[in-house]
């Protein structure tokens, strides 16, 4: 559950950078980041449930499914890894910025946690990276 | 007899520095070459060419039926559970279920893994991974298998074990490592890589002899 809930706090973060987007863009939010949460929480939910993973894995790849079934697959596995890279870089954070004192210990800390939360993206891409080159491998990808 | 693998004339500059300069050799049937090279030698880049995930200079002959092990194995298993995973590359080459299970079960009991056929590789320990990305690897009878720091994080028990399942397999090897105890075991011929450049090619004894070679490229 708390491995989940780590995975979401990626989606809180994705949805908390776009609504900076918009409002910068435009000076107002829309619904949208409020949307890409509760697909997410509904997702979180639903996989937690049904493990669609499970169902995904015994499509034939025959099948005109076997696509759509991939997709449910290395979703699954990158929703994994996000949770992964997120408990990870937040771990690291926490002990580097335990206890900061004063404004100047503050601000640095809320710029590591920027930095931080920006390494997962680039960390969950060369994961992304490493996956395609395994399919890649074993013949999967084409 | 016809090399496995051929490599010759194999460069890469990135940001205006050679990460691979003029690398050339070959591999013959069912030989074990170790590479060994301090940290950014290009080991790593060297295998990924082979398998022909960077672009690079260069001529690479292979045979079709290639396989690798990562450094990270993590992301080589991302099924629901071990079997799947090694059946995946099976079915997707057109093999029908029950003959993909078969084979799979078999290559997991060959690595002694078989109680964990219904377990997913997240809740696997490093080494219990790191044998299942072997297992996967072999699991399609590769003719090349590409090896990526194999024993890294491993403790020597692990490394022991993977030593003996790589021992066993027949195809031609190529394995990217610091761990000279693991080259000097499972390898009969070493390269030596150090800035993008092949600085020995030999007998692995003879190499790993020369404490001088080895001091002069950070090997020891």
């Amino acid at each position: 559950m708390r491995f989940r809930l780590a995975a979401l706090f990626g989606a809180v973060w994705f949805a908390a950078a776009l609504a900076g987007l918009e409002y910068w863009e435009s000076g107002h939010v829309t619904w949208l980041p409020v949307q890409s949460i509760a697909v997410a929480v509904l997702a979180v939910l639903v996989s937690g449930l049904l493990h669609p993973a499970r169902a995904a894995a015994r499509v034939r790849p025959a099948s005109r499914w076997f696509p759509a079934a991939m997709s449910v697959l290395l979703t699954s596995h990158f929703f994994q890894t996000t949770g992964e890279e997120t408990l990870r870089a937040l771990r690291a954070w926490r002990l580097s910025a335990a206890d900061p004192q004063g404004p100047g210990g503050r601000i640095a800390a809320a710029r590591s946690l920027a930095h931080a939360l920006a390494g997962i993206l680039k960390r969950s891409l060369t994961r992304a990276e490493r996956v395609y080159a395994s399919l890649a491998v074993s013949g999967i990808a084409r | 007899m016809k090399p496995t693998l051929e490599v010759s004339g194999l460069s890469i500059v990135r940001n205006g520095r050679p990460v691979l300069d003029g690398i050339s050799f070959s591999l013959a049937e069912g030989e074990c070459a170790g590479l060994a090279g301090p940290n950014g030698a290009g080991k790593s880049t060297l295998l990924w060419c082979i398998l022909g995930l960077h672009r690079c200079q260069g001529r690479i002959v292979k045979p079709g039926a290639t396989a690798a092990v990562f450094q990270n194995p993590e992301d080589q298993l991302f099924m629901p559970t071990l079997l799947d995973d090694l059946m995946l590359p099976l079915l997707c080459a057109g093999q029908d279920r029950s003959r993909a299970r078969a084979a799979a079960m078999e290559a997991l009991s060959q690595f002694e893994m078989d109680s964990l056929a219904q377990v997913p590789a997240s809740a696997l320990s490093l080494g219990q991974r790191k044998r299942a990305a072997l297992a996967l690897a072999l699991v399609r009878s590769p003719k090349l298998l590409l090896l990526d720091e194999p024993t890294a994080e491993l403790d020597p028990r692990s490394a022991r074990l993977f030593a003996a399942t790589l021992e066993s397999s027949k195809a031609t090897r190529l394995v990217a490592s610091h761990d000279l105890l693991f080259l000097r075991r499972t390898c009969s011929r070493l390269i030596i890589l150090d800035q993008g450049r092949i600085r020995a090619d030999g007998p692995a004894q003879d190499l790993l002899g020369d404490h001088a070679l080895l001091e002069g490229h950070g090997l020891i």
